[in-house]
């Protein structure tokens, strides 16, 4: 029991090194494409923690990452960590759902990516006040597609080859 | 992934298709100028048809709009991302996409003029 919970902690820790790590390697050399679309590598450790552990642990490492990356960006409470808290919460929100739905991993994972564009447009316009914000939804929400089947594909491709961590009782 | 999921995919994507074809092709008011706000405040309106240069002060060294041929981009601008800037020429064809430089706190946003000209 003491082993695996060891184990479980181990894997959430991991998760949100990898979330934080991604996170800061996409703000700082993948820029976003087209200007406005980001592709959001850190959802994938937000899915694996989701798929290996539950919603609780997704929400977790999506909190540190949100947190934690502002924190060593230096913008923590400015402008881009309430944007990217909106994001965040709508897309861990989405993303529950859909668990508990049991949608599959690559659905989830655009939807997620959906969710997460549109709370930050949210944000954004709740903000400044500007709801002419919103013209961006559609190009955000048209491109969150294919970066959500991206993030999707490859969090199911790192998923076969992590070790499940509930062992099959014998 | 389910059959459902895909429907529920390909809805989402005409949805936004759809939504960006209608600003797209939407018909134009006569007149449009373009704003810039900073925090809570327009702090300059200018007309898109008048190319010149204009210096907006924002919250980390600010920035600059340079207007030409009836569409507008961010140059000089003193950010630590440059997102702003890689966001390109805005244009009343193009889109109503507004220009954000969160770090300086500006948004450049089109909108209609209010005595139509």
């Amino acid at each position: 029991m003491g082993i695996e919970r060891n184990r479980r902690f181990t894997y959430l820790a991991m998760l949100s090194a990898v979330a934080i790590a991604l996170n800061l390697l996409e703000s700082i050399y993948i820029g976003p494409i087209f200007g406005v679309l980001r592709l959001g590598l850190a959802n994938i450790a937000a899915l694996l923690a989701l798929k290996l552990m539950g919603r609780k642990e997704m929400v977790i490492v999506n909190v540190m990452r949100v947190v934690i990356g502002n924190l060593l960006r230096g913008t923590i409470f400015g402008s881009t960590f309430w944007i990217s808290s909106g994001g965040v919460l709508l897309s861990s929100t989405v993303m529950v759902l859909l668990n508990m739905a049991d949608a599959s991993i690559l659905f989830t994972s655009i939807c997620g990516s959906i969710a997460h564009s549109m709370g930050q447009v949210l944000i954004v316009s709740f903000l400044y006040k500007q709801i002419g914000m919103t013209a961006i939804l559609p190009y955000l929400l048209l491109g969150s597609i294919p970066t959500g089947i991206a993030i999707g594909v490859t969090a199911n491709l790192v998923l076969k080859h992590i070790r499940p961590l509930t062992e099959k009782k014998r | 992934m389910k059959k459902k999921e895909w429907i529920i995919i390909a809805v989402l994507a005409a949805v936004s298709i759809a939504a960006i074809l209608y600003m797209r092709l939407r018909p134009k008011s006569s007149g449009y100028v373009v704003a810039v706000q900073h925090r809570m405040t327009i702090v300059k309106e200018f007309d898109p048809m008048v190319d010149a240069i204009y210096h907006i002060d924002g919250d980390v060294g600010g920035l600059d709009v340079e207007v030409k041929d009836g569409r507008w981009h961010v140059i000089n601008e003193h950010c630590p991302n440059h997102i702003c800037a890689q966001m390109g020429w805005m244009g009343v064809e193009d889109n109503l996409m507004p220009i954000t430089c969160l770090p300086n706190n500006v948004v450049i946003f089109l909108q209609e003029s209010p005595d139509g000209n």
